[in-house]
Formats: C-alpha cells, sequence, structure tokens
C-alpha cells in the first residue's frame, strides 16, 4: 500500500506542472552554458546540435580578451560593490539616526524622502545625465555610482528594521562614555547585520544589472559596465559574424551572479524576499 | 548632560546628508525635469526655447508615437502581470505541498532571477530566432521526425504580433522566481491547522485552496500585483536588446522608457523626452492610486 500511494503522489498534477515548469526555467541556461563553447558554424547547424562537437574555448577567450569583457567586468564589480557599500553604510547611518534621535524638521525631512520612492528612475535619467554632463563626468565611475549611493529604499528598511532595536543598549553605553559615532560602528551596525545583507544582495543584484542609466552615462569601450557592453556587443553581430558567439558573452556576463547563488542560495533568497520585490 | 560637539556632528550628518542627497539627485531633478518639459531643449544646442505645453500637445494628439508607447508597456505590464501572478500561485502551492526535493524546486525556479537580465535576453533572442533559434528548429525537428506536418517558421522577434507576446514570456520567465518567493513565504506562514481542520471536515484540496489559502495570501497577492505593475510599466531592457535597441519591427516593442531613451540621446530632444518622462510618472502614480483604492474598498 506504501508503494502505491508513493506513486500516485508522483503522478499528481502538481509534480507534472512543477517538472515540465522546472525544464523551461532551466532550459535557456543550459542551452546557454553548452553553445557558449560551439564554433559560430556549428550555431548554424540544422539539424541543431545540443553539444559542441569540440569544446572550444576559442570564443570565450576572444570575447574575454579581444572584446573587452575583462574590463567590463572590472568596470562591473568596480561600480557595484562601491555603490552597494556606500548604500549600505548611508542606509544604516541615516535610518539609525531618524529612528533613535529627535532633531529639527526631522517628520518633514523624513516624509520627503520616503516620497521619493514613488519616482520612477526613469524619469530621473535626463537630469542625472545632466548633472553628469554639468560635472564632466560623463564616462568615469562618480557618474555610474553618485545617483545610487543612497537609495529612501534602503533608508526606509533600516528604520522599520531598527524599531525594535533596545533603547538600552545604547543608554548604557552612552553612561560608559562611549560616543555616538563609536555606539553605531561597534554596537548598532554588528546588531543590525541581517537587513544590511539583505539590502547589500538587492542592491548590488540591481546595480549588475542596470541597464538604462549605464549606456547614457557611460559609452567608452574602458567605462562600459557589463550589461552595457553585452548590448553593445550582441547589436553589433554582423560586422564580427566569423567570431560572433552571443552565448559566449552572455555567458561571461551571466556567470558571477549564477555562481554566488549557487553557493549562497538560502541567504540570497532570504535577503530578496525580505526586502520584497525590489 | 553636555553634549559634546562631535556628537552633535554625528546626529546632525546624517539629515544633511540625506537632505543634500535627495536635494541634488530626486527633488531638483524632478523640478527640472517638468520644468524643460515646456521647452524645446538639448544639453548641447544653443537654441532652446520655451514652447508651453507644445510637448504634451505633440505627445498626446499629434504624433501616435506616444500612444503607441503607452499601449505597449500597458500590453507587456498587464500580460506579464496577470500572467506571472496566476503561473505563481500555481507554482508556489505545488512547492509547498512538495514533501521532497523543495530546496531544489525553488533552486530551479529562483535561478532566473539572478541570471543577469542583458545577457538571459541575449540568450533569448537567440533561441527565438525565427531561422537559427533552437525553438523554430527543434520544434520543426520534432514534428518531421514524428510525422506531423512540419512546424512553421513563426517570426517571434520579427513579427507585430508575436514580438510582444515574445516578450512577456520573457519577463514570466526572468520575474517567476521572486513572485514565487513572496508567494511561498505567505502561503508557508498560513497554520498548519486550518487545513488539517478542513481535512477532517472533508473538504477538498481545491475547496482548501480556494477558500483557506487565497484569502489568507491576499497581502502578498497585492504586493506582487501592485509591485509588478509599478516595475513592468518601466520596461526597458528585454525590448532594448531582443529587438536591438529600435523598439521594432514597427515599433510594435517601444515601450515608455525606450521612447524616453530614444527621443532624449537619440534625436536630442530633451524637451519632448521630459513631458514624455511626466506623462509616465502621472501614469504609475495614477495607476498606483487606484490599486489602493481597490484594496482598501475590498478589505471593509
Amino acid at each position: 500500500m506504501d508503494v502505491r500511494l508513493k506513486r500516485s503522489s508522483i503522478l499528481r498534477p502538481g509534480w507534472i506542472i512543477l517538472l515540465s515548469g522546472g525544464v523551461i526555467m532551466l532550459f535557456p541556461t543550459m542551452w546557454m552554458v553548452v553553445s557558449a563553447f560551439k564554433t559560430p558554424q556549428e550555431l548554424l547547424d540544422y539539424p541543431p546540435k545540443l553539444l559542441p562537437d569540440a569544446w572550444s574555448l576559442q570564443y570565450l577567450k576572444y570575447i574575454w580578451f579581444e572584446r573587452n569583457f575583462s574590463r567590463m567586468m572590472l568596470n562591473s564589480t568596480i561600480v557595484s560593490t562601491v555603490a552597494t557599500l556606500l548604500t549600505i553604510f548611508s542606509s544604516a547611518y541615516i535610518g539609525y539616526v531618524f529612528r533613535k534621535f529627535r532633531f529639527r524638521f526631522q517628520k518633514q525631512l523624513f516624509f520627503v524622502i520616503v516620497a521619493t520612492m514613488m519616482i520612477p528612475l526613469p524619469v530621473l535619467l535626463l537630469p542625472h545625465f545632466k548633472i553628469v554632463l554639468t560635472l564632466d563626468w560623463i564616462n568615469t565611475y562618480w557618474a555610474l555610482i553618485a545617483p545610487y549611493a543612497l537609495n529612501a529604499f534602503g533608508i526606509f528598511l533600516m528604520y522599520q528594521f531598527l524599531a525594535d532595536f533596545p533603547d538600552e543598549l545604547i543608554e548604557s553605553a552612552r553612561l560608559e562614555g562611549v560616543s555616538e559615532r563609536q555606539i553605531f560602528m561597534y554596537i548598532v551596525l554588528p546588531l543590525i547585520k541581517a537587513p544590511c545583507v539583505a539590502l547589500g544582495i538587492i542592491t548590488f543584484l540591481h546595480q549588475w544589472e542596470s541597464l538604462l542609466w549605464p549606456i547614457v552615462a557611460a559609452n567608452s569601450p574602458s567605462m562600459q559596465t557589463l550589461p552595457a557592453g553585452l548590448a553593445t556587443f550582441s547589436g553589433s553581430a554582423v560586422e564580427t559574424a566569423d567570431l560572433y558567439n552571443p552565448y559566449a558573452a552572455a555567458l561571461i556576463a551571466a556567470t558571477p551572479l549564477l555562481v554566488a547563488f549557487v553557493f549562497f542560495q538560502r541567504m540570497i533568497v532570504k535577503g530578496i524576499a525580505m526586502s520584497g520585490m525590489k | 548632560m553636555k553634549i559634546s560637539t562631535r556628537n552633535r556632528l554625528f546626529v546632525i550628518g546624517a539629515p544633511l546628508v540625506a537632505g543634500l542627497f535627495f536635494l541634488i539627485w530626486f527633488i531638483l531633478p524632478i523640478g527640472w525635469t517638468m520644468g524643460i518639459s515646456f521647452f524645446e531643449y538639448s544639453p548641447i544646442a544653443s537654441d532652446n526655447h520655451a514652447v508651453g505645453f507644445q510637448n504634451y500637445i505633440e505627445a498626446l494628439f499629434e504624433d501616435d508615437t506616444f500612444w503607441k508607447a503607452t499601449v505597449n508597456s500597458l500590453y507587456f505590464a498587464f500580460g506579464n502581470v496577470v500572467l506571472g501572478t496566476v503561473l505563481a500561485l500555481v507554482i508556489a502551492n505545488a512547492i509547498a505541498s512538495l514533501q521532497v526535493f523543495q530546496n531544489l524546486a525553488k533552486f530551479v525556479y529562483f535561478m532566473p532571477t539572478l541570471f543577469t537580465i542583458v545577457a538571459a535576453a541575449v540568450v533569448w533572442d537567440e533561441i527565438f530566432h525565427p531561422r537559427y533559434g533552437i525553438l523554430n528548429n527543434g520544434l520543426f525537428f520534432l514534428t518531421q521526425a514524428l510525422g506531423l506536418p512540419a512546424f512553421p517558421e513563426i517570426g517571434w522577434t520579427t513579427t507585430t504580433f508575436w514580438s510582444m507576446p515574445t516578450i512577456i514570456l520573457f519577463g514570466l520567465w526572468k520575474y517567476l522566481g521572486i513572485r514565487i518567493i513572496i508567494l511561498l513565504a505567505a502561503i508557508e506562514a498560513i497554520p498548519k491547522m486550518y487545513y488539517e481542520a478542513a481535512t477532517v471536515d472533508g473538504v477538498t484540496q481545491r475547496q482548501q485552496f480556494r477558500y483557506i489559502t487565497i484569502p489568507l495570501i491576499k497581502p502578498a497577492l497585492w504586493f506582487v500585483i501592485i509591485t509588478g505593475l509599478i516595475n513592468s510599466l518601466q520596461v526597458f531592457e528585454p525590448m532594448y536588446v531582443i529587438t536591438e535597441g529600435v523598439g521594432g519591427p514597427l515599433r510594435s516593442t517601444m515601450s515608455l522608457v525606450m521612447l524616453i531613451n530614444k527621443s532624449g540621446f537619440e534625436y536630442q530632444r530633451f524637451g519632448y523626452a521630459a513631458s514624455v518622462s511626466m506623462l509616465l510618472f502621472a501614469m504609475i502614480m495614477v495607476l498606483t492610486i487606484v490599486l489602493f483604492w481597490i484594496r482598501s474598498r475590498e478589505k471593509d
């Protein structure tokens, strides 16, 4: 009877939906990985080949070294990392001060900050470009990072999280004569690691994926980020037809986050779920 | 107790930094955008001049591109959110009832969320290529092998009919994981005893889903729908990559954000692009207010 029960549970519609859905979800990733090692000729073969004849590294190497993807990887890493660290630190600091201190115009300022969450980022594309142009920051890391060094969502997340932070802890440190800056750095920050990690994960993800701002703010080959460079590369198919393997380029751009996901699945899923769909 | 200057600096530094940052990057910019929407303006031209409401008149009444882009953005947003929410609900429910492989299922469905969107769009573009893509070729090969009539060469990315459904499909795939995770968390928070009691009373699985699960995860459902609509109205990347930056064929995948980018940076018409930006802003505001209104009415 046990055996029969098990078999029927495998044939339940839920399983069939999950399995077929899972295949569709995985297919593009798998297809990218195997196709990245094919020759451009193999990509056009009919009937289509599932696996490459010889797992060739030629196109990955070509894209990495000669199409500047190594430089773009560096740019993306610098921009995403710095923007993320700045966002975490400034959000925690500002969220903490707004939660635990009283000062003039506090309510009004907080209202304004939270209200900026309503502004869709594409609406700020033109003025941000104007600012960056005026400052002569086009094609610099400053341009890519500065508008994203802080955001209302981060401040709000920290503010919410700090609601339950025990005042006694801060008070007793104060009585010991610890300065406010030290209390924040050495007592508060270590205790709000969870929201910091969550905010860090989504900020990094956003920055790594970002396309609209980077194509506007930094279009020189040496300053392009991976998404911007990849979009340009995939649009330039004709001129490099004999060496054109878009899968290899996509693989390079997608690998860091996919690998991180394999190793830190739980943390990443938890972090993203915690900060909602951003 | 006397507060030292350093401590006061620590406290006053936060509103100062925040105030300056949001003033420079949000408040002034939004005002500037509104301002130049009444100008014929380009940051590199010298003959910038006020034109009153001309940019808005052009967008709303004279040129159909704005409406085309609006319809496309709404098509994408509603297609993506309606289908995405239903699918995510079905799959989250199926994953919640799994006794084994639950983590594997989460991993598989969440993976596209971590797949850098531009890279993913490049891969989809190749898979959906009408002539060389594995989708058409695979289906053709399969129908031949099975002795069925040959599968036609569908122009997934090259015909006005299929281009948007293809991009919606991409959006479904890319954003399903995050929706599943949010709904799954809500489903798992429902106390098991509700279902146990219902089972004892002879309530079927389907009825349990309809009368226990759905009502109890309503807040999460609303969250997925509202944020989904707001975000997908700002869709840009898949179109930019899959239809090579032109929103083609025949503007059938030109979204509002693409129109802002194109008219601003390709045609150097910042004034017109700013008026489109303000209209997009207004549209999202109205939609948000309407959704919250529906939601609050439903609560009582």
